[in-house]
């Protein structure tokens, strides 16, 4: 099962969420099968009563500079793990100030981690450095970041392959969005072997991250793995997002609104006859609901759908004629038809019949 | 990786793009993005449906007449009443869509694999008797049988299509999936292929790229991704990752982006999207 780096909370206490609704947030994310939430240490200071939670502790991961004043600060906090931030410039001086951070998170009492923010711009055989290193200080995992969005799915499967060839710790992947291509990219590198992604709801994050809700979706429908169930993920996912003052998107894909909404006529015909020809998920395995949308691409078929959704049969001779109308005014309004709307154009229609 | 130096997009916004349910764009809104699409580079416009109707039919006759170089083509069922609205128009390039699974022919069409190969050669003979340029679309064709979608690329070829669309109707393919279906029918077809993909996984853009590498000679897109469901591949992520990751233009002009985007975001009344990518960065 994919082990889910969690770092909405990051962005969260980014956006300054206050404080109360920070537990919230956490309790939700529980149910992804989120291993633990990586945070900057930059965000803390206002933040120091929830590392009070010693539970909560344990699934926090800071993200520190290998400078002294950081990791100082960090310790003082009480962090049990820290994720040193490195990047990957190869000379002698530059590998023992790494050296002396990890020691200093060892030293603390705390699990040293080694995020290499530009992996991706890096040859595997240059990893051969630190494995030593991660050897001596017991380095529990090495970060490959693709933060400045890099790579495609191909490049990743190929170097993340390769460098777990020759890794002697675990390999944790967490992808940048700059072009769409963090969910993408995370699947390549579960496919590449790796089992620990770094994701966030609705993939916020200055850079973007990998959707979490995508990522497990994906892997559930595409690759039928084991992913925890996901009957109130839309709802989740909003929620936390509105926490941030965020809102999702209506086409967002899994959570958004508008994912199975139906209106252009050949569509509607489809989901009358059988739903999955439109649609890879049922809308309750997410928590959404279909929705049939009447305008300006509708046709015959979705206004007899929708009608008999209200248990009225409309006659082909009707709805032929109230389509016309159905276009202009969609049309005109730019917008779909209102229930009310339809029923009006329907009510009118039988008046002018009788008269 | 393998550079193909023939790859073109296929921008499908305002067929594909509009059909997103509760999107509508006025004459003068689709008549603004073709010429903009057009100013960008992008050679080939899926500009809608004449069937739909009249007053489509009327601004689809204003959009042939504005002297753009891409190339404007009619989304067509495979229905010769269809055919007919398309020629009427003007349209001389036209798509004709079928689909190929035996889910969609079972469900949608309650036929036979033998009527729609049926089909496929009576509309084609049909279209090409107009004197058209004829691409086919192959609906669902991620979840058809790889041999028949192989005899309908066939007949397609046969009597005289120029172009097989792959479509990804559900958006149920991976980028390996994607590489390895696109990569067997480009090199057992002798069309062109087309990729269209969608984004209910979040995966469009980077099955893209996919279908570039596997040989795909073309690819369908919309301005920030619009579309049914969760949207088709988006212009801005896939000129702009293959443009960063490949250096490989698709012969677009980038700083023309910002501008398409800003007008589907005015037309389709949706905001900007934020977390959606390079829209992000190029946004603000």
């Amino acid at each position: 099962m994919v082990s889910l780096i969690d770092y909405t909370l990051d962005e969260a206490l980014r956006r300054r969420v206050p404080q109360s609704a920070i537990a919230g947030i956490l309790d939700t994310l529980q149910k992804y099968n989120v291993e633990m939430h990586d945070i900057s240490l930059e965000h803390m200071p206002e933040y120091r009563n929830i590392l009070s939670d010693a539970s909560l502790l344990e699934r926090l991961r800071c993200r520190v500079a290998p400078s002294i004043s950081e990791l100082s600060k960090a310790c003082g906090m009480g962090f049990k793990k820290m994720a040193v931030v490195w990047s990957n410039k190869l000379n002698p001086v530059s590998l023992s100030k790494l050296e002396a951070a990890l020691y200093a998170v060892r030293n603390a009492g705390a699990e040293p981690f080694l995020c290499i923010e530009d992996a991706s711009r890096s040859y595997y055989a240059e990893f051969d450095v630190y494995w030593p290193i991660i050897e001596r200080y017991d380095v529990q995992r090495l970060i490959y970041c693709d933060s400045s969005s890099a790579m495609d799915p191909f490049i990743v499967r190929r170097s993340l392959m390769e460098l777990l060839e020759t890794a002697i710790c675990p390999v944790e992947f967490c992808a940048s969005n700059t072009f769409g291509l963090a969910t993408a990219n995370s699947l390549a590198a579960l496919k590449a072997g790796v089992e620990h992604i770094g994701t966030s709801v609705n993939g916020v994050g200055p850079k973007g991250r990998t959707a979490m809700e995508e990522l497990l979706m994906a892997v559930r429908h595409l690759w039928k793995g084991q992913t925890p169930p996901g009957y109130t993920l839309a709802d989740d996912c909003s929620s936390i997002l509105s926490a941030m003052k965020m809102e999702v998107r209506v086409d967002k894909a899994i959570i958004g609104a508008n994912v199975f909404a139906h209106e252009s006529g050949i569509h509607v015909d489809g989901i009358a006859k059988n739903p999955e020809l439109y649609e890879m998920i049922k809308p309750e395995e997410v928590g959404l609901k279909r929705q049939l949308v009447i305008g300006k691409h509708s046709g015959t078929a979705s206004l007899k759908y929708k009608f008999r959704e209200w248990e009225m049969e409309l006659e082909q001779d009707d709805a032929v004629q109230m389509l016309e109308q159905v276009r202009e005014l969609a049309e005109q309004q730019k917008n779909p038809l209102t229930d009310l709307q339809l029923m009006d154009l329907y009510r009118r229609r039988l008046i002018f019949i009788h008269e | 990786m393998q550079s193909k130096v023939s790859f073109q997009l296929v921008d499908t916004t305002m067929r594909d793009g509009e059909q997103t349910a509760g999107v509508v764009f006025s004459q003068e809104e689709k008549l603004q993005m073709a010429v903009k699409l057009d100013e960008a580079g992008i050679p080939w416009i899926e500009a809608g449906i004449p069937a739909m109707g009249r007053r489509e039919q009327e601004t689809l006759k204003e959009m042939l007449s504005l002297p753009l170089r891409a190339t404007l083509i009619a989304w067509n069922r495979a229905d010769e009443a269809d055919i007919r609205a398309s020629i009427a128009c003007g349209f001389s390039h036209i798509h004709l869509s079928l689909p190929v699974s035996d889910l969609h022919i079972q469900f949608k069409l309650k036929k036979s694999r033998e009527w729609v190969l049926e089909r496929l050669q009576h509309i084609l003979q049909f279209t090409k008797s107009f004197g058209c340029t004829v691409f086919v679309g192959a609906e669902d064709a991620s979840r058809a049988d790889p041999e028949f979608l192989l005899q309908y690329a066939d007949v397609a070829s046969r009597f005289g299509a120029e172009r097989l669309r792959y479509a990804d109707t559900v958006g149920c393919l991976d980028p390996f999936e994607t590489f390895s279906r696109v990569n067997h029918l480009v090199s057992r077809s002798s069309l062109p292929v087309e990729f269209h993909g969608h984004n209910d996984f979040g995966l469009a853009a980077a099955n893209t790229l996919s279908a570039f590498h596997a040989g795909a000679a073309l690819a369908s897109v919309t301005i920030s991704g619009i579309g049914e469901r969760a949207g088709n591949a988006s212009l801005e992520e896939v000129v702009t990752s293959m443009s960063h990751l490949y250096r490989f233009s698709c012969g677009l002009q980038l700083p023309v982006l910002p501008e398409l985007t800003h007008l589907l975001s005015r037309a389709s009344g949706r905001p900007i999207q934020t977390y959606r990518s390079v829209m992000t960065a190029m946004n603000g």
